[in-house]
């Protein structure tokens, strides 16, 4: 018994040793997937490989003489870690050591707060222990550059605990210049060029297997990428910015002037349809104007300048010709109940169509419209759709609105829309509108498509090139054409632009606008005046498009069209001219062009003589017999010999003299003599004609 | 070797990116800078003003 109860004492005893072995490492499990847990999965997944993202470089907007409009820029946000080690190690002495030279520099860089301030600020967070202390946002990379260089700084991230936040950020170099058309490349709601352009301008973003260390740093793991980041094309805008510069400099200038609500200037360029200026300028809150909205791309009411279409309209169809009589009824008109009011009285009320156009009398163009159209509406919409009025232009910019045009069977046509529409009225269509249209005329009535980008480069080798698009290349019949040219060249001669081109040594074709807009729900009680001007010149061969419209503040003084929209087309048409279209054509004559063979020597007749019979040279002798000193000259036909005028008390011209004979000259007159080089005479100290005295010295500069 | 010239290409890309950034920070303030209405902004307070005569051309 004794023996098997010894070996059953045993067996238990390891039982429960076993048991509780089992226990210990069941338990010991437990709390590692439990409560360790975290902390090991966090340290397997940091051992891990994972695949990062590298953003691609977004491509720049330059404009058509190859400045940066818009591109890509790092910008910093500067952040202290004041509980880095290096920082505070031997009680802060490092800290204590560079405190005041750094706040002496923040201060000299930033001049936002003086030194005293800087030092207070960084000692209270030194003080505080902030782990991420905001120093400065948003400061340029030249600014970091020099940051990284200032003392504690420039020691680096452990020992200083400076943090560089970067991001990347679009650059607008002229800032407001076509600041809408570029757009904005913010990650939300893109606008302009920037929008429309965005496949090709944002690239591909690569992918990279990088491996985590501590912190969720990425170290790579080779250097190969798994797909290699692809910067983003560059693209070539239509824009110029000397002639947008100049738009919207004589586009700010006036609505400044008049306090004007917002306004936009198109300039195009006639043969192709590129958009060389487009500004748009709305007035903010507190009175400054900013490129706030693309106004041009807006459609309103156009007024007058849409005249232009009805008379085409008539013209095509031969309702009329521009020398039949037409009563403007004093400047009022009764129809469907409402009353039609031109904005000045006339002179006379018996005039022919194209004095009517050329006056803009409302009158003329409703009772046009009523006689021939009122009844047969899809006549005159017809050629509105011809004109491409009912559809956008088709722009290279995300966000044009469609125009409105109301046909018989809407609820908004009525018995007034057709005569009202005649002169711009009740329709709704785009600054830009306009200007394709008016631009048609200009290009012989071909019309092109307005366009914004014309090629698409990477690094600077073209991809693509982005040809002008006709939309028609023939809008009206050349006599319908020739019509209209002519009654757009009356506006500026005879019309209600004479006074304003009066004296302008090019010729201009355009038309005036004033039109009444409806301001929202108060309708048209403010008496808001949006006033315009469209035209291109020189009207014989025309070169620029361009459409000014400005919507004045309510019941400003000064809203005509011709006053207002006007000068800004003026100005801006004066620039052009001068810079562009002028040179190449009127030249003042001034001395022709240096031939190499051309020559001109003075010297001792006797020498000169001899000198060109030994070289042969054919000359015409015309010196007198007693003549001493000659010159002897050839331009253009033949070398001739001429007396040399010597006065004994005048500095006579020594240039091209030699040596000899200069001396000979100036001492025989009693002048001391300094020389310089050798050879023939290049200047002389004391001019030719100058009076000259016995003794004075002369310098001789020899080549 | 090739781990020397890697760490090279490396630290020139850096340095021809920074150059780049630092080109492009400086070009547009050139450019805004020599804008024609900013030009005429500055210069104002001397009295000078953009010549409102047609410019000639002198022909050589």
């Amino acid at each position: 018994m004794e023996v098997k109860r010894d070996i059953l004492w045993r067996v238990y005893l390891s039982y429960i040793l076993m048991v509780i072995a089992c226990i210990a490492i069941f338990g010991k499990a437990v709390y590692i997937q439990q409560v360790e847990g975290p902390k090991w999965r966090s340290m397997s997944d940091s051992l891990h490989q994972r695949i990062d993202e590298i953003e691609a470089e977004r491509g720049t907007i330059y404009s058509e003489d190859g400045q940066m409009l818009s591109t890509s820029i790092p910008q910093f946000d500067i952040f202290i870690d004041f509980r880095v080690a290096g920082l505070r190690e031997k009680n802060g002495l490092r800290f204590r050591e560079n405190i005041d030279s750094l706040s002496f520099h923040l201060s000299q860089l930033f001049k936002d707060m003086s030194p005293i301030e800087y030092k207070r600020v960084l000692q209270q967070a030194y003080k505080a222990q902030d782990g991420y202390f905001p120093l400065k946002k948003k400061i340029s990379f030249t600014q970091y550059d020099s940051l990284r260089n200032f003392p504690l700084f420039k020691l680096g991230r452990y020992k200083s605990g400076m943090i560089a936040n970067e991001r990347t950020i679009r650059l607008n170099p002229y800032q407001m210049l076509a600041f809408r058309t570029i757009g904005l490349a913010r990650d939300s709601n893109k606008v302009g060029l920037e929008k429309t352009y965005d496949a090709i301008l944002k690239g591909r973003n690569g992918k990279q297997t990088v491996r985590s260390i501590a912190g969720g740093i990425g170290v790579p793991v080779d250097d190969t990428y798994l797909i290699e980041p692809e910067t983003g094309k560059d693209i070539v805008s239509t824009i110029d910015v000397f002639i947008q510069d100049i738009a919207e400099a004589a586009l700010m200038k006036m609505m400044v002037q008049n306090e004007a609500e917002n306004g936009c200037a198109i300039v195009l360029e006639t043969k192709t349809g590129k958009v060389k200026a487009i500004a748009n300028l709305g007035r903010m809150a507190n009175g400054t104007y900013w490129e706030n909205l693309n106004y041009a791309i807006t459609p309103s009411e156009p007024g007058s300048t849409f005249k232009l279409a009805t008379l085409m309209a008539l013209l095509e169809d031969k309702k009329v010709n521009l020398n039949q009589t037409i009563n403007l009824e004093n400047g009022v008109w009764r129809i469907a109940g409402q009353t039609v009011y031109d904005s000045e009285r006339h002179a006379e009320n018996i005039v022919t169509v194209k004095q009517a156009f050329e006056l803009s009398s409302n009158v003329a163009m409703a009772k046009m419209a009523v006689t021939h159209y009122l009844n047969n509406p899809q006549g005159y919409l017809k050629h509105l759709r011809k004109m491409r009025m009912d559809t956008i232009t088709g722009i290279d910019l995300v966000g044009e609105r469609k125009p409105v045009i109301h046909r018989p069977g809407s609820k908004l046509y009525g018995p007034t829309t057709i005569p009202w529409m005649s002169f711009g009225y009740n329709l709704a269509i785009s600054p830009l509108h306009t200007a394709m249209l008016y631009n048609s005329i200009a290009n012989n009535g071909t019309m092109m498509r307005p366009y914004l980008v014309s090629s698409i480069k990477e690094e600077g080798v073209l991809l693509k090139d982005i040809p002008p698009t006709i939309l028609d290349t023939q809008i009206c019949s050349p006599a319908t054409l020739a019509m209209l040219k002519a009654s757009l060249e009356g506006v500026c001669i005879a019309g209600t632009a004479k006074s304003l081109f009066a004296g302008t040594p090019y010729k201009v074709a355009g038309k005036t606008g004033t039109a009444l807009v409806a301001d929202g729900n108060r309708g048209y009680t403010n008496k808001i005046y949006q006033s315009s001007f469209a035209g291109y010149f020189p009207a014989d061969n025309p070169q620029y498009t361009c459409v000014v419209v400005i919507k004045n503040k309510p019941f400003a003084a000064n809203f005509y069209g011709a006053s207002v929209a006007g000068p800004v087309f003026k100005e801006i048409a004066d620039r052009l001219y001068s810079t562009y279209i002028k040179t190449n054509k009127t030249l003042i004559a001034g001395t022709n062009k240096k031939d190499s063979t051309y020559f001109k020597y003075n010297g001792y007749k006797a020498d000169l003589a001899y000198l060109s019979e030994k070289l042969q040279l054919k000359i015409s002798d015309s010196t007198g017999r007693a003549d001493e000193w000659t010159s002897l000259n050839k331009n253009s036909i033949a070398a001739v010999m001429q007396k040399m005028p010597v006065n004994k008390n005048a500095m006579p011209p020594l240039k091209g003299l030699g040596l000899k004979d200069a001396l000979y000259l100036c001492e025989e007159m009693g002048l001391m003599v300094q020389v310089k080089g050798r050879g023939r005479v290049l200047d002389q100290s004391i001019l030719p004609g100058q009076p000259i005295a016995k003794g004075q010295l002369i310098q001789l500069n020899l080549n | 070797m090739a781990d020397k010239t890697i760490r090279r290409i490396n630290a020139i890309n850096n340095e021809l990116k920074e150059l780049q950034f630092k080109y492009k920070t400086l070009k547009s303030e050139l450019m805004y800078k020599t804008e024609e209405s900013q030009i005429v902004q500055l210069v104002a307070p001397m009295g000078l003003k953009i010549s409102k005569d047609m410019p000639e051309r002198i022909k050589q």
